[in-house]
């Protein structure tokens, strides 16, 4: 049961997924005024303390709203909607720290394959909502390597402090910790620590959106896995797995055209053949 | 005899007058309300000179004080409340009734209390012969026509007890109280607002002049007319996020004093773009389904023979697949609308927490030092 290759009429997958990613960090920095400024959560881990930050950072709100100990309804409305539309889509075609990550990355291209452990975002989400608890402040935003790019560090060159904050120079480690770290696997914040990549990731599994593997036909030569910059070690998890970003490099990758996106109501028809008992 | 005799009267002359010094002093009557103040011209601490009698037509205090005496002290802040009540219409004298508070002294003095008033020096010694002066402060209020009306002294609850004599002094109408209420403190943009109130007597037919501040110190005068029982009630729109001031201003009558409410704050929040959101939402949509439909969507086949049927590998052992029971098939059937549940969910969770779109606002808009590791 061949699947024809699933190629776009006027672009490459690749060349859609760039130019999604280049309208995510144009987007996303479209406040330079203040009547740009919404109360919009954004499906991106983007630092709303940024200058020209347009859109709230979904895991910096939540904080916030743990602080407050109120229940964030729109917050969670909104990315609710977003990730049940696309599931972890955003992470791989939207979130300009994972274009950052993209871009870095591609300096070094030997990168260790390393394997992966899903449940460490999880246990970073869980540890920061604690200590966002605990403390009464966003103690995770004092780590995070997008605020370091996207607002601490304008923040030095706008305003010069002198001398610099303590809490800058964590953010020049974080990041630099998190370069050093792209360099030798890829995408390695997506992977191990982001913790709104372990919020949207769960909802792969029930999102509108999903990704189609034809395995009737799959010759298990791992093409598809040896592309996947999360590190995805398992055809079956392609499209479910939280850690999928559902990037379309396996799609690329699959010489057979095997694997698809798919939508809502079509998405049962994941083949799966059946082992001999 | 004579002599023996004069010099006895004398004697007792001698001592009755000695006897009447302090005695004089311990009785000396301060001037009654209605008795006109007597003239003076004294030299002020900058080198010009006071005449009250060219103070007609404003209302003087008179203030007898000496700059170590302490309830004077304690007297300034009620003075200078007084002063701050009454900006026009009314003057303040303080004079000295201490020979040894020299100029240099009360100017100090002025620096260091921030008196804003004229201060003299007593170089007559009138407090004690003119107007009977023994303690320290005295307070003379008198009236636009020189005339004595009020007279205190000490230092305690100067502002509660003067105030209302100078303010009956300065205008004679009876003075008015206005209230104000918002129907609403915290508004989203478009709202329209209530303001009402009452005023104490109630003023039939007066009108009430509501002031509305915008966030950009723009004023608006709404004019509403008071009603038989002295309340009120006007409408704006709140067309404008940000900080709105509101107060109601009773301008007076001729039967009345003015008055003002206390300002009230609005808050109001942006509303929330329901029609970029909803437009938002279908230009997603669209654009989403024209990728799907035009790039991602398998073509129909056409003309290919169908596919074996997956029973040609039965041969080989692989027993058929079971048939789902009928909870397996109801939860297939639950997991497969899922996502329309959790869509729902999702789009009440919005409508729910959309009043909590100005609180994320603001973390977009107010740069969070926490977050950038200098706060």
């Amino acid at each position: 049961m061949h699947r024809r290759r699933v190629t776009p009429i006027f672009l490459k997958l690749s060349d859609l997924r760039k130019g999604a990613q280049v309208l995510g960090f144009v987007v996303l920095n479209l406040g330079f005024t203040a009547a740009l400024k919404t109360g919009i959560v954004c499906p991106a881990l983007f630092c709303y303390a940024c200058p020209l930050a347009m859109f709230a950072c979904p895991f910096g709100t939540l904080q916030h709203f743990v602080v407050l100990a109120a229940v964030p309804l729109l917050a969670g409305g909104t990315i609710g909607l977003y990730t049940t539309l696309l599931g972890r889509a955003f992470c791989g075609w939207f979130c300009p720290f994972g274009t950052v990550q993209d871009i870095i990355g591609k300096l070094n291209s030997k990168k260790l394959r390393v394997s992966n452990f899903p449940w460490m975002k999880f246990v970073v989400l869980g540890a920061a909502l604690v200590a966002a608890y605990v403390t009464t402040e966003t103690v995770f935003c004092r780590f995070c390597p997008s605020g370091s790019l996207f607002a601490a560090f304008p923040y030095v060159f706008m305003n010069a402090p002198s001398p610099i904050p303590a809490g800058i120079w964590v953010h020049v480690a974080t990041f630099l910790v998190v370069v050093f770290g792209v360099l030798l696997i890829e995408r390695v914040w997506c992977r191990y620590l982001c913790p709104v990549g372990a919020i949207f990731g769960p909802f792969n599994k029930v999102s509108f959106l999903s990704m189609k593997v034809d395995l009737s036909a799959c010759g298990d030569c791992k093409q598809c896995l040896r592309a996947c910059p999360m590190g995805i070690d398992n055809v079956e998890a392609i499209g479910s797995s939280t850690d999928c970003t559902r990037c379309g490099k396996c799609i690329e990758a699959c010489r057979k055209g095997l694997i698809r996106y798919g939508m809502w109501l079509a998405k049962s028809d994941i083949e799966v053949p059946k082992s001999p008992t | 005899m004579d002599a023996v005799l004069l010099s006895g009267i004398s004697r007792l002359a001698l001592a009755l007058l000695l006897l009447s010094i302090p005695l004089r002093a311990s009785v000396s009557i301060l001037l009654s309300p209605g008795t006109p103040a007597p003239d003076f011209t004294l030299p002020d601490i900058d080198g010009g000179s006071f005449t009250l009698s060219e103070q007609r037509g404003t209302v003087i205090l008179l203030d007898f004080f000496f700059i170590e005496c302490s309830s004077c002290k304690v007297a300034l802040p009620d003075v200078k409340q007084l002063l701050a009540d009454f900006p026009s219409g009314f003057r303040i004298v303080s004079i000295t009734i201490e020979p040894g508070d020299t100029e240099a002294k009360l100017k100090q003095y002025r620096g260091q209390e921030g008196i804003a008033w004229t201060i003299l020096r007593d170089t007559l010694q009138m407090y004690s012969s003119s107007y009977s002066v023994s303690v320290a402060p005295t307070f003379y209020v008198i009236d636009a026509i020189g005339v004595v009306r009020f007279v205190k002294t000490g230092g305690i609850d100067v502002y509660e007890i003067l105030r209302p004599q100078i303010a009956y002094l300065i205008d004679p109408r009876p003075a008015t109280q206005l209230t104000a209420q918002l129907s609403a403190t915290t508004v989203e943009a478009g709202s329209t607002v209530t303001v009402s109130g009452s005023i104490t007597p109630p003023i039939g037919g007066g009108t009430v002049s509501v002031r509305v501040t915008r966030p950009d110190s723009t004023t608006t005068d709404l004019s509403a007319t008071i009603g038989s029982g002295g309340s009120y009630s006007g409408s704006f729109l709140a067309d404008k996020e940000g900080s709105w001031k509101v107060k109601a201003i009773f301008a007076g009558d001729a039967a009345h004093q003015p008055s003002e409410s206390a300002e009230l704050e609005l808050v109001v929040k942006p509303s929330i773009p329901w029609l970029l959101i909803g437009g938002g939402v279908v230009v997603i949509a669209l654009v989403a389904g024209t990728v799907w439909y035009f790039i991602l969507r398998k073509p129909p086949r056409t003309g290919e023979p169908p596919p074996p049927p997956p029973t040609a590998m039965e041969p080989l052992g692989i027993p058929p697949a079971p048939v789902p029971t009928r909870s397996l098939q109801l939860f297939s059937t639950a997991a497969t609308f899922a996502p329309v549940a959790l869509l729902g969910v999702s789009a009440a969770a919005i409508v729910f927490g959309a009043d909590q779109y100005a609180w994320i606002q603001v973390y977009v808009r107010v740069l969070c030092t926490t977050c950038i590791g200098v706060g």
